[in-house]
């Protein structure tokens, strides 16, 4: 699933390690949720989503997978 | 805290001298059972590697709140639980390859049910607990 966590992370003016310490979650899991490496749980998009003042699906992008 | 922290020294000290106690039954000259100051020696270090561990991360914990905090939010962080879940979730895949790699091993060494039957009850035993897993995880989640 894509997302546009780097891009308002870098809107806010902050690193992922401020994000990660603001969110509590490592330095790491913010790192691998920019990549697109890791989906987060419903409740720590959540917590992305009302950190950023947005909805969820402004954040990550839900893309129908192709057979 | 400072019961926990008492608590935890007392166990490590407890421990160390079960560990002490099986090593000074093992160089007795007279001893009839050969196992048990084995067992004295692992369950020993077992406990004072544990409860002495306990107690250092806790003074590590008081000395240094940051670092603190650190270790907690990487314990507690959602991605670290999921890798941790994955690898367990992989090395209890082996298991069967392991178990069955023991048994060939055991047959070609020449042993007898006394050893075969004990592995493959330990298997039947983690596949068992596994799906008793899958039917609980199946009401709970």
């Amino acid at each position: 699933m894509r997302n546009r966590l780097e891009e308002l992370r870098r809107q806010h003016g902050i690193t992922q390690e401020q994000l990660a310490e603001l969110l509590g979650v490592s330095r790491q899991t913010v790192g691998s949720l920019e990549n697109g490496r890791y989906n987060p749980s419903i409740q720590l998009a959540f917590r992305i989503a009302h950190f950023f003042g947005r909805q969820i699906e402004d954040i990550f992008l839900y893309e129908e997978e192709e057979n | 805290m400072k019961q926990k922290k008492t608590g935890q020294l007392l166990f490590s000290a407890l421990g160390a001298l079960i560990a002490l106690g099986g090593f000074f039954l093992m160089f007795m000259p007279d001893r009839t059972n050969t196992a048990i100051p084995y067992i004295m020696i692992g369950v020993g270090c077992g406990l004072f590697g544990h409860q002495f561990g306990a107690f250092l991360a806790h003074r590590a914990e008081q000395r240094d709140p940051v670092m603190a905090k650190r270790l907690r939010v990487e314990a507690e962080d959602e991605r670290n639980q999921e890798i941790v879940r994955r690898a367990k979730a992989a090395a209890f895949d082996l298991t069967a390859y392991v178990f069955g790699l023991l048994c060939f091993i055991f047959l070609l060494m020449g042993e007898g049910a006394r050893v075969i039957l004990p592995l493959v009850g330990g298997y039947f035993f983690l596949t068992g607990y596994s799906i008793w897993q899958q039917v609980r995880l199946q009401k709970k989640i």
